[in-house]
């Protein structure tokens, strides 16, 4: 077989978690011992905490804000907000700068993953049920790494909005 | 513009308020009035300084005054922060050497104890 032959063997090997070159991206975070995943495009940046400030009365799931690169960033601890035990970030702890349509957040997060990219005949209905974290997710879906949720963020940080009203 | 801040403590944590929004400081039994130690800022455990705001009113007990400061920077609070903050008493964050201070609103704190009772 010549070299070239092979080459074009190669690309069309079959992935199989099914993904093309098409198929969307995420960023893959780990929660409450889950994969949770959100639109690749809503994540800027990973950083380590830097000093971090904490707002006096502030609801559990917003643990502080720190600043980045002159910007001032609220930290939003998903597992707190959705009734698990708070994170205790600390000084050197990694998160995931995101946007969503209104606001940039930190993602607080046991652990995070990175870049994944999901098949969209890998995606599923979410679970029944709407309790923690399903009231956020969109779709479950399945990659080389295991099982996986994607999760509507800017839903997430709505309802920590909502739940902040009357505090 | 750069407008200083008056540095205090309660609780053990450092906090700023306009320097433009207090009339008096002082003890708290020269100022007058009934001090509120009861506030969102957590316990006062000295009580040994007391702000008064320029519009008057009752003062709010602190621990520790620390002096002056004409921050560099004061940054507004991020928009997620400020939209889960509703009672309004952040009013900012003051930019200090050794980081980011709580810039309080003292009319708001006080109003908000107030409201609490």
């Amino acid at each position: 077989m010549r070299l070239e032959e092979r080459s074009d063997e190669a690309l069309e090997a079959p992935d199989p978690w099914g993904v093309h070159g098409t198929d969307p991206w995420y960023f893959c975070v780990r929660l409450a011992g889950a994969r949770y995943a959100f639109p690749a495009a809503q994540a800027s940046e990973v950083v380590r905490l830097g000093p971090m400030t904490r707002l006096p009365a502030a609801p559990a799931f917003l643990p502080g804000v720190f600043q980045h690169r002159g910007e001032v960033l609220p930290i939003l601890d998903v597992a707190a907000l959705v009734g698990e035990p708070p994170m205790p970030p600390s000084g050197g702890t990694r998160v995931v700068i995101a946007a969503t349509r209104s606001y940039r957040v930190a993602l607080l997060a046991e652990a995070i993953e990175g870049l994944v990219q999901v098949a969209d005949e890998h995606l599923e209905p979410p679970p029944a049920g709407n309790g923690g974290m399903l009231e956020f997710v969109e779709h479950a879906g399945i990659d080389g790494k295991g099982p996986l949720a994607i999760i509507d963020l800017d839903r997430l940080v709505e309802v920590a909005r909502q739940r902040s009203e009357g505090m | 513009m750069r407008e200083p801040v008056l540095l205090f403590a309660i609780d053990g944590k450092p906090y700023a308020v306009a320097a433009a929004s207090v009339g008096r400081v002082g003890r708290p039994a020269e100022l007058g009035g009934a001090p509120r130690s009861e506030t969102r800022l957590g316990r006062v455990r000295e009580g040994e300084r007391a702000l008064q705001p320029i519009d008057g009113g009752d003062p709010l007990l602190v621990d520790k005054v620390f002096g002056m400061l004409t921050p560099e920077r004061i940054h507004p609070l991020p928009a997620l922060a400020a939209v889960c903050l509703p009672h309004g008493i952040v009013a900012g964050l003051v930019e200090t050497d050794d980081g980011l201070l709580p810039l309080l609103d003292l009319r708001a704190l006080l109003q908000d104890a107030r409201n609490k009772e």
